[in-house]
Order: structure tokens, then sequence, then C-alpha cells
């Protein structure tokens, strides 16, 4: 009789506002968990992603949908259906790799079928107990541990993330900096655009959350961290993170994902 | 959310943080403030004769004209005009602090890539330096104007010589002179194809610690002069953003800042030799620390691209007469003892309770006493020893190309057993919970017992299996000659393969859920240890059987293609490479912050870990295959020349 150990699986919550100062939503968002398990063990997946649409352009909205269509597609093709069949063979490209095609793929979809419109996409690809991330713009992802720690995971692709990095200015007086949405990358913005990739291990005392400017724009960290940390239940904490930045004026579109592993034992 | 134009948001960026751009900016908007030029004709000093303008920018004009203090020979000067069209005190100081400066720096100077100053003076709201004319074109025109792309070696030929000129600034007594604004357009060209630096306007004196105001060019300046830091490494990043610009003809002002590294010039124009671009990217690190210390270094490893001598550093005197020293005698590693075997040492040593194992393709297994070098025993087998060996308590274990695997006693070499697989053995032992795991060329893995050798399991893989067992949380991961990835668990059942083009022979690593090996293929892999999916692979130029070291977020490896790499181990992403002239094989050994590794030129490298620089390197006579062991500041690596060396480090 072979021992059995606990099977991982991801749950998910997510909530979304069109906000109070916006007549129309821009952001886009998918949400797949799954799970095959067998003999040989359970093998957890997910993929989690959220594109804000630019505001400026009328294509805002078709925009972060062709990008979010592209990526998941994309990602489905070359990376899980594969993973769910098990099939495994020499041309099988890095998860990295097959990231990096799903952004190239997305920022011809969004010049194609939103021409002018652009869009920030932030997107988690989960394999066992790793998470892939691939982002372009400002819509980030953190790991919220249980006790009150925040870990950011992505690094804005804007002005005033570079003016932070030099040195110029401090993240509080990021906050209230007149350029603070200026973005120097986005999809459908270039001919060529490269997303940031990294890879870290999905941490059991944490919970990954993915969301657009709309949140972290309004709701600063100390904020994300109380709710997260003191609501009942992952979906608590997305209703009442999308509350808090509509109290707060609710100047943009908010989505926010919150996705956390859980141990079932067999 | 909203866009807008990149160089609308650089110019929104400087406007705020530049106080002389801000100046100049507003100038060029103000349009009623556009002072009129000097017309050809104009007698300027009653000795200038202005004959044409030849540039102009912001406040400044400048303009070729006569000297007429010679007027039996046409000796041309550059006048170089400063209007100051302000009321504001505060603005007109600055404006005519800088234009002092400029004088006062260029008045000082003496070198054949400087214009002389002839004179300054200030007529009116205007200021003029009076300086040598110099025949020729500035870098931004001569891009401008070239088809396609620069040839690299004129390339390089120019850059030799700026780092000339700037050595001779940054050596400047009694305090070094930073020159903070190297771009193309402040560099000439004359009609000899020699270099001019022109336009010491924001020249500065470096006084160590003292911040100074952000100037600079966009695209061109080091983050650190954002926070009004000037040292020689800024000018090192702005040579280097120079050179960018010029292989690639990609403008770093029209780019987001700091961005160099997500253009790798070899991306667009594929003609750059590597070794130009490694020292480019080194030269715009984003940390100062981890570009070159100073520019002499960067000279050297130019004109060694120029000289295409890649064996040895050589004595190098530049246009000015300054030399440049760089020879491996600068470095004082001596043995402290030297041991000699009968053939070829291809693998690695053993360090344990004072003494050191090794064994030679003269057959032996040899124990050497590691204060002295004094052979304690040796044992013979019948056959090549290419593996390293292992110890548990008072055995020690080693593979032999005769096939079998032995457990000899430490102390006198005496053999316990052997246990015999069906072809040479390769592969290095591990040991975990009183079982011996080996591979074997006979394309299995075996298990055996430590106490008894008596086999406990053998599983087939699809190849010889060379390559050392990881073994980790009751995983076993290795690979094999066909290319196949195996975990196994301790049980011998194969819990996941995945198969790369060609053999892995490296042994792999473990970094969090990832294991990471390279295959003779050309790819360091990083794979999920739990399912054996590819996260992510770097590309070497040549296959590797380097096995990697991880030591806290960077992967250490060397290849075929004789780079030794760091990557980072989050992405496929080079921290920095280091060039050695052989095949790395071996793996690299961490010692307090330093990197060790061996290449197939014969060489032993100390490099820094943390930039990739060379601490020093010792040549053996013969290339080094194997892996260093460190312990107690000492360092052992055999080497093909028979030797066993004892280093002190």
């Amino acid at each position: 009789m072979k021992k059995q150990n606990a099977i991982t699986h991801y749950q998910v919550a997510f909530a979304q506002s069109i906000g109070k100062q916006r007549d129309h939503n821009e952001d886009s968002i998918f949400i797949n968990t799954g799970l095959t398990c067998d003999h040989a063990g359970g093998k957890p997946f997910g993929l989690f992603i959220v594109a804000d649409g630019m505001g400026g352009y009328v294509a805002g909205e078709a925009a972060s949908a062709a990008a979010v269509r592209a990526v998941s597609v994309s990602i489905f093709k070359s990376v899980l259906i594969p993973y769910v069949k098990d099939t495994m063979n020499e041309s099988q490209i890095s998860l990295h790799e097959a990231m990096e095609k799903s952004i190239k793929e997305a920022q011809s979809a969004v010049i194609t079928s939103a021409p002018g419109g652009g869009t920030t996409i932030i997107t988690a690809l989960i394999l066992n107990s790793q998470v892939t991330l691939a982002h372009i713009g400002d819509s980030r992802a953190y790991f919220i541990g249980h006790d009150g720690s925040i870990v950011y995971l992505t690094k804005d692709h804007s002005v005033i993330q570079k003016m932070i990095d030099v040195g110029e200015i401090t993240e509080d007086e990021a906050h209230s900096h007149p350029n603070r949405n200026y973005l120097y990358k986005a999809i459908g913005q270039d001919q060529s655009v490269t997303a940031d990739i990294v890879t870290h291990v999905f941490r059991n005392d944490s919970r990954l959350m993915l969301c657009s400017d709309g949140l972290w724009g309004v709701v600063n960290e100390k904020k994300m961290i109380k709710i997260v940390s003191k609501a009942g239940n992952i979906q608590s904490a997305c209703d009442q993170l999308v509350s808090e930045a509509n109290k707060a004026g609710g100047p943009d579109n908010i989505s926010v994902i919150i996705v956390e592993s859980r141990e079932n034992p067999t | 959310m909203h866009t807008i134009p990149l160089d609308t948001i650089i110019k929104q960026t400087i406007e705020e943080f530049t106080l002389e751009t801000q100046i100049i900016d507003n100038n060029e908007k103000g349009g009623g403030l556009t002072p009129s030029r000097l017309h050809p004709g104009t007698m300027l000093d009653g000795r200038y004769l202005i004959q044409s303008m030849v540039g102009r920018g912001g406040m400044a004009g400048v303009y070729c004209a006569r000297d007429m203090h010679f007027p039996n020979t046409v000796k041309l000067v550059a006048v170089k005009e400063m209007m100051i069209q302000t009321d504001d005190s505060f603005i007109r100081d600055s404006i005519l602090t800088n234009f002092e400066r400029e004088a006062n720096i260029l008045g000082g100077l003496s070198h054949p890539c400087i214009p002389h100053i002839a004179d300054y003076f200030t007529k009116g709201d205007r200021s003029y330096l009076i300086l040598e004319y110099i025949h020729g074109r500035d870098l931004e025109k001569v891009l401008g104007e070239t088809e396609g792309f620069l040839l690299e070696k004129v390339v390089i030929k120019w850059a030799s010589e700026i780092c000339d000129v700037l050595n001779y600034l940054h050596s400047f007594k009694p305090q070094p002179i930073i020159f903070r604004d190297i771009k193309p357009s402040n560099i000439m060209i004359d009609e000899n194809n020699h270099v001019f630096l022109v336009d010491f306007g924001i020249a500065r004196v470096f006084e160590v610690g003292v911040k100074g105001t952000m100037i600079g060019t966009e695209g061109f300046s080091p983050p650190e002069q954002y926070r009004g830091e000037a040292s020689p490494q800024a000018d090192i990043y702005s040579l280097g953003a120079t050179l960018h610009y010029l292989m690639t003809k990609v403008d770093p002002r029209e780019e987001p800042p700091f961005t160099f590294h997500e253009r790798k010039i070899k991306k667009f124009n594929p003609n750059v030799s590597e070794d130009f671009e490694n020292i480019i990217d080194r030269a715009i690190q984003y940390k100062p620390e981890e570009r070159y210390k100073n520019i002499m270094e960067m000279k050297f490893d130019l004109d060694r691209i120029l000289l295409g001598d890649r064996q040895e550093a050589k004595t190098l005197k530049s246009a000015n007469g300054i030399i440049a020293k760089l020879s491996t005698d600068i470095f004082s590693v001596k043995p402290v003892w030297i041991f000699e075997c009968e053939d070829e040492i291809r693998n690695s040593p053993y360090y344990h309770d004072d003494v050191v194992y090794i064994g030679a393709y003269d057959r032996n297994l040899y124990a050497i006493n590691a204060g002295n070098g004094k052979m304690l025993w040796k044992t013979p087998t019948d056959g090549g020893i290419a593996s390293k060996p292992a110890i548990l308590g008072q055995s020690i274990f080693i593979g032999s190309e005769d096939q079998n695997l032995y457990a000899l006693s430490i102390k006198n070499g005496s053999v316990l057993w052997a246990y015999r697989t069906d072809d040479p053995i390769r592969s290095s032992p591990r040991i975990h919970n009183k079982v011996v795991y080996i591979g074997s060329d006979d394309g299995y893995l075996h298990a055996v017992s430590s106490d008894s050798g008596r086999a406990l399991w053998k599983t087939e893989a699809a190849g010889p299996v060379r390559s050392t067992v990881l073994i980790e949380n009751d995983r076993l991961y290795f690979g094999c000659e066909t290319g196949e990835f195996y975990c196994m668990d301790l049980s011998g059942e194969i819990k996941w393969r995945n198969k790369s083009k060609r053999a892995v022979t490296s042994s792999p690593a473990i970094f969090q859920e990832e294991v990471i090996f390279t295959s003779v293929e050309g790819h360091l892999y990083a794979l999920d240890k739990k399912s054996g999916w590819i996260i992510w692979r770097f590309r070497m130029q040549k296959g590797s059987i380097s096995s990697p070291l991880i030591v806290k977020d960077y992967v250490y490896v060397g290849s075929a293609d004789g780079y030794f790499y760091c990557v980072d181990a989050f992405r496929p992403l080079e921290k920095w490479k280091y060039k050695t002239e052989g095949q790395i094989a071996g793996s690299p050994a961490l010692y307090e912050d330093n990197i060790y590794f061996g290449s197939t030129d014969g060489n032993l490298y100390c490099l820094d870990s943390a930039n990739g620089r060379m601490v020093w390197k010792y040549k053996t006579d013969g290339p080094i295959t194997g892996t260093p062991v460190l312990f107690n500041h000492m360092l052992y690596i055999g080497s093909v020349d028979h030797k066993l060396y004892a280093i002190k480090v």
C-alpha cells in the first residue's frame, strides 16, 4: 500500500467594478483553475489574467479583451493541454518561452482587432507549486502573507517607477505624482514589446493577488493587507477590496483576483 | 489610464529635475528670446573674422572664424558664443559660472584629443570661448550620414581614444575631472580619423561625496547622475551608452531610461562581436560598482579586440603615453605544494579530515596529506578514474573505468568490496542512508549497499549514465548520454522523465522547486522538480557538461563555448559572463564571495561572484576539466598535466 500525500489545489475568487467615475469597463480578466488527480498524485494548475485597457483610447476595452483572449488561448495550446495530457516531448517549449509567445500573440491580436488601443496585462500561470508571471504595464501581482507580509512580484512599467528606482522620488510621493499613470510599455503600443517573466514558488502561507491600478491606485498597501488577512475567505476579501476602492472615489475600473492553495488529504 | 509619447514623458521628467535643461527649453520656447546670430564677415573683438555658423543649441552658438592676428596664413578657430538674455540674476550667474568653469577647465588641460583654448572674454550679454578649430564632423553627424552600420573596428579605435582622453581627465591632479556629458554630438572625428572631446560646459571637478545638480543628456546619463552624483563610472556609462547607440543606431533618448539590457546589441546589429558587446554591456550596467572599475580597464578590453590577441594580456602603449600593464605576472598566486601523478587528472578531488583524495588516469586513487602534499597511500584499479570520490564513515567510494565501484578503507586504501557493472563507470558516487547511488556506461543507475557492496536495485536509463545523481527529499535526479533526464524515488521507480536533444552529463542542482542542469545541446535547463516541466532554459553558444552551482538567487556554470555564466535563478537572464580561452567542463566552487573554476586553456580562474571580474588566474601546464575543492583557505585542483595543485586563497 503506497503512502498517499495531501493533494494541493488552487481556489480562486474575484471581484470587478466599473468604479464611480467611468461609464464603461475597460478591464478584462480570465480565470481557470484545475486539477488532474490520478495514481501518480495530484497535478494542480491555474491560469489567471488581469488586463487594463487604455482609457484614452476608444478601443481600450477591445484591447484588454483581445489580449486576454489571445494569451489564454495561447497558454492553453502550448502549456495546459500538453500538461493535462502529460505529453512532454523534445520540442516542448519552456514556460517562459510559452509566456513570451502568448504576449507576442496578444500584441498582434490587439494591433489587428483593436487598432490604436492599448492594454496592460498580468498573467499568472500556476503549475504544481510554482507560479510563473508575465507582465506589461502597471497591473500588479502580490503575495499577501497570512502574517500580514506583502511581496511585490511585479514592477510597473511606468515613468514614476523609474523615478523611484533612481531615487528621485519616494514611494509615498509617487502616490500623488501627476505623472503616475504614464506607462512606457503597453501591449498594442509598439511593434515589439517584451514582458517581464519570472517564476516563484507559490507560498503556502500566502495568497496571490492580481489587480489593476483601479485598486492599488487608491487603496494603499496597509489597507490591502488588512482586508486580505482579516477577511473570512478570499471572496469576501475581493469584495471588500473593491468596495474600499469605490469608497475612495473609484476613479478607475477595478479588478482583483485572489488565489490560494488548499491541501486536501487523501 | 492613458499613455503619452515617450519623448514628452522624458521631457517632462527632465524639466522637473534639471535646472539647466529647463532654462534652455524655456528660452527655446520663448521664441522672442532667440538671439541674433553673428553673421559671416563680423569681426569679433577686433581679431576673429566670423566665417560661418557650425553649430547651435539652446543659448550657445559655435562659429568658424579666422584669427586675423595671423594675416598671412589662414588660421581658423572655433568661437563658442554664449548668450545671457535674462534679468534673473540667479540664472545669469549660473550660466556665467558654467561658462567660466568650461574656460577654466579647458585652460588647465593639455591633451592631443582636447581642443586648445586660445582665449575667453565677455562682451555685453554674450561670452565667448576661442578654441582650436577641429576639421571634422561630430559622431551624431557621422552616424546619421552612415548607410547601414558603422564598422566595429573603427568604433573600437575611437572608443579606445576616448578612453585615453577620459583617463587623462579622471587622473587629473589635484582633482579628477568628470566630463559628465559623453554623447555622440560631443565627440568630434577629425580628418585623420582621430577623436576630439568637445563641450566641457558641464564637466566638473570631482570631489568625493559632494553631490551636484543633475545635468547631462537623457539616455546617455547614468542613473546615479539623476541623484547628482558624478564619478568616473558616470563617464564609463555614458561612453557605453554612446557605443550602444553607435552600434545599434537605436537612439537611447527615444527609449525608456536605463533599458539598454532590453535591447541586446546583436539583435539590431548581428555583425557586432561578442567581445565588444560584452564590453559595452559592462559599461552600461545600472549599478556603478558593476561597471568597469576604471576607464583603463575598459580600454584594455577594447585594445585586446583591436590587437586580436586573446591569449595573453599585453603591455599597451596608448596615444598619450599612458601605459596599462595587465598580465598574469601581477597575480602572486603560487601553489603551496604540487603532487604529480603518472597520468592525467580529469576529475575532482575530495577533501576529508586533512586528507585530499584524487583519482587519476594512471588508474590510482591517491590519498594525500592536505598540509604538505605527501602521499599517504595509493590504490590501483584496473582502469582510469574519471570519478570523484565520496566518503561515508571509514570508507571511501570511487568508480573506475574498469567497470567497478570500489569501497576502500580511508586509513590505508585497502579494498573493502567491489561492485561490478557491465561497462566503465564515469559517474561519481552519491551516498544517502547507507546506499551508494552511481551511474554506469551500462545504462543503469545502480543502488548498492554501502556496508556490503550488495546490489539493492538498478534501473535502466535510455543510455550511459555519466551524470552524478542528486538526492533531495527522497528523490533522485540525474541525466543520461541520450538526453533523458530522470526523477526517481529511492526504490528506483521513475516519477517523471524529460528529454533534451543531446546528452545530459552534468549533475543537477536544486533551486527552490526547480532542478537545474546543463545539456550538451547548449541549454541550461530549469525544470519543475515535481513534474519535470521546463520552467525556463538559458541558451549558451555551445553545449555544456559543467554542473551548475547555485548560490543565493544565481546559477553559476561553465560551457564549452568558453564562457563562465552567472544566470538569474528566477528567469533565464544572464547577470554576467566571463570569457576564457578554452572550454569549461568542470564545475565551479564558491569560497568567500569568489568563484573558482578551471578551463581547458589551463587556467584556474578566481572571479568576483558579484560581477564576474577576474581577481586572479593561475596557469597550469595542461587543460583543467575537474572542479576545485576549497577548505580552510586552501584550494585543491587537478590538471591534465598530471598534477594536483594546492593553492592558498
